[in-house]
């Protein structure tokens, strides 16, 4: 991912996953720098190359719908974008979306050894305790920090 | 090189498993050679991410080692890859990652010809229950299998208790008991290949939230690397070589098989001779070697005279449905309270009344816990708990702060019972195997191609199944009911692919697996099975290799193998 397409999908996430008076969301679980460990290691495999496929259809759809770049969208126009590629009748801007909430979701809930769920933000924000854990998954823990 | 011992295994799953069990505790000299990699324990992360990349822990890679699927209907006729007759490639085969649900089949299973009468390509077994019913007991104990007979219909009342009583059930079970006692449904604990106590030198079950689909890491889950081979390894006797692809059975004169011919990781070619071979690679991979080893001599295959090899594959059936209920946040933080067994099975509804199909024959209904997996659940959420993921137009699809409100509701305070129902797969005239003229494995050699007719009979008696589970979810007090299936093929569950039957005209192998004109090559696993009855086959594949053993063993002492 160069950098400025990885603001794109960070700005996308913080849509799908907003950080907000309910809790926090995909920025504050560091939902990005899954998706950085994800590339590499190969998780999400399905959905993970239809969302790099598809980000451009966010500034595409931005500049046609608000004369600017998804990232330079508030939170308001941001969400407008992502309605709009709901609505057209267009296989591959479902397909994004889709794929784009799957892996926001992946970023939020994933071990935090795996990049986000930062914290255990995410497993927090929905109740969820891990409940087993092997001595190998507490040795790599210590060893990724 | 050449390797030589008294038997020859090619696969280490189920059926492979129990055999080396079996020959080594009677002293026979054993070699399993076994196509995927031996998973350590270690290995088992359960981490919900890797456990989604790591299709290719157990079943191989689609790249690597495919199987074709063919759909013989009239919107879907191209040739595809697909995983589908793979349960796993690993050693130990599909019990590394089974549910464990470890059913014995119902004793009108082995002859629902005779009882129901004919349908497609059905036969009846060529033994009954009877005969098999020691052997599923030897099977239960050396497993370790947890449950109990209260509440089983009486005809599957066990000769001897099962090990170990059942496993701790979620609270929810309660109400599902009161409801089915109001409707006079029977029920019981489903038999589960997981200790419910320290058994076998193996720790009790920690109650985690992944089971199925992922290794046990602990080794409480009856896994034919923590049981079977563990034992058979423990005699001194059994060899097991992991990364070994077996490429053909070499038949000498007089008509038996001399040995095999395997390739190691690294490419090398190796031979592997013993007086007697087994094959229980799993119903597809088991019946392509048979083909296969033909290829190579110029002929049909072996055992493959009357073109029957590959003829009788069938699938087992699935349909499923779920129920949500509101759960007390402070209860779903308790061990009892995320407590991922239901436990509980039904087999009132094996048979179906008049009416609801073309066949009588209905399925056994399992109840379990969704599993506690917060990313599958929250991606479920996304989609309105309705769509399955399709990207169509229109969909509903929730993100911001709806996404985050479903999110907390069906993670923190909600819970779900799941039920799945097994469903006899029939073998039928459209539904075959054969070697697929074009596609190759990753080592050269053709993969198995299936021809696969789906049968309206499937669809019209899981309707009707699943209608049965929803109304016990309902009356239970589900918030929400849904339908998850209903008669879908379930890729996993394989059989029939090399029929046994007493007459060498009409099946590939005689009633002890060996194949009808070779004195000394058996097939063991689920490729046997005339009909798959409507309860997971993994007890009863053991059951039978435990039994096939014995026969192998017996002929051997007195010379007539």
């Amino acid at each position: 991912m160069y950098d400025d397409e990885r603001r794109t999908l960070a700005a996308a996430m913080s849509c799908v996953l907003p950080d907000d008076a309910m809790g926090p969301g995909a920025t504050a679980a560091g939902a990005i720098d899954f998706v950085d460990a994800a590339i590499v290691h190969g998780y999400c495999r399905r959905s993970l190359p239809e969302v790099l496929r598809g980000l451009p259809l966010l500034d595409d759809c931005a500049s046609a719908m608000f004369g600017r770049t998804f990232v330079a969208c508030d939170a308001d126009a941001r969400d407008a974008v992502l309605q709009r590629l709901r609505d057209v009748p267009h296989r591959t801007a479902h397909r994004f979306l889709v794929s784009l909430v799957r892996v926001t979701i992946a970023g939020f809930l994933s071990a935090p050894r795996h990049g986000g769920n930062r914290n255990g933000c995410g497993w927090n924000y929905v109740g969820y305790v891990p409940h087993h854990r092997t001595a190998a998954e507490q040795h790599d823990e210590v060893a990724v920090g | 090189m050449t390797t030589s011992t008294d038997v020859v295994i090619v696969g280490s799953g189920a059926g492979g498993s129990a055999l080396a069990y079996a020959f080594t505790n009677a002293g026979f000299d054993v070699v399993v050679l076994e196509k995927g990699p031996r998973h350590a324990s270690a290995e088992f992360v359960h981490d919900e991410i890797l456990g989604e990349q790591g299709v290719d822990v157990f079943p191989p890679s689609i790249d690597d080692d495919p199987h074709i699927v063919v759909e013989l209907s009239p919107d879907r006729r191209e040739p595809r890859r697909t995983l589908d007759g793979w349960s796993a490639s690993c050693v130990g085969g599909g019990t590394m990652h089974m549910g464990a649900s470890l059913h014995r089949m119902h004793p009108s299973d082995f002859r629902l010809r005779s009882l129901l009468g004919s349908f497609e390509s059905v036969a009846d077994w060529p033994y009954t229950y009877a005969d098999l019913e020691p052997y599923y007991t030897r099977a239960e104990w050396l497993l370790g299998v947890s449950g109990s007979d209260d509440g089983m219909p009486m005809e599957l009342r066990r000769s001897r208790p099962l090990p170990m009583e059942p496993l701790r059930s979620h609270p929810l079970v309660h109400r599902f008991d009161a409801v089915c006692r109001a409707r006079s449904v029977g029920t019981f604990a489903t038999p589960r290949g997981i200790n419910s106590r320290p058994y076998d030198d193996r720790p009790a079950c920690e109650y985690c939230d992944l089971c199925a689909g992922f290794g046990c890491p602990n080794g409480a889950r009856a896994g034919a690397q923590d049981t079977l081979l563990r034992r058979a390894e423990a005699t001194g006797r059994c060899e097991i070589k992991a990364n070994t692809m077996v490429a053909e059975v070499l038949v000498g004169p007089r008509r038996r098989a001399t040995s095999v011919r395997y390739v190691d990781r690294g490419g090398a070619e190796h031979v592997a001779t013993g007086s007697v071979i087994c094959i229980s690679a799993s119903a597809m991979e088991s019946a392509r070697l048979l083909l296969l080893s033909g290829a190579a001599a110029g002929d049909a295959g072996i055992g493959n005279e009357n073109g029957l090899v590959g003829r009788f594959l069938h699938f087992h059936i699935s349909s499923a449905g779920r129920g949500t209920f509101e759960q007390d946040p402070v209860e779903r933080a308790t061990p009892a309270g995320r407590n991922p067994f239901f436990g509980r099975s039904i087999m009132d509804y094996y048979f179906l009344p008049p009416a609801v199909s073309s066949y009588a024959k209905g399925g056994l209904h399992e109840f379990d816990m969704q599993r506690l997996q917060p990313i599958a659940i929250a991606r479920h959420a996304a989609f309105s708990d309705g769509a399955n993921g399709s990207a169509d137009a229109g969909m509903e699809l929730l993100w911001g702060a709806p996404l985050k409100r479903a999110l907390k509701g069906r993670l923190a305070t909600q819970c779900a019972v799941d039920f799945e129902v097994f469903q006899d797969g029939f073998a039928n005239g459209g539904t075959y195997m054969d070697l697929d003229p074009d596609v190759r494995d990753k080592w050269g050699l053709p993969v198995a191609r299936m021809q696969y007719t789906h049968l309206p009979h499937y669809r019209a008696a899981g309707r009707w199944l699943v209608d049965r589970g929803l109304e016990i979810l309902d009356a239970m007090g589900a918030t929400a009911t849904r339908t998850l299936g209903v008669g879908v093929r379930n890729g996993y569950m394989v059989h029939g692919t090399c029929r046994a039957g007493s007459d060498p005209s009409t099946s590939v192998l005689n009633p002890f697996c060996r194949v009808h004109d070779i004195s000394n090559l058996f097939v063991v696993d689920g490729s046997f099975m005339p009909a798959s009855g409507a309860a997971p086959a993994t007890l009863t594949i053991v059951a039978n290799a435990l039994r096939c053993a014995d026969y192998v063993v017996d002929r051997a002492r007195s010379f007539e193998l």
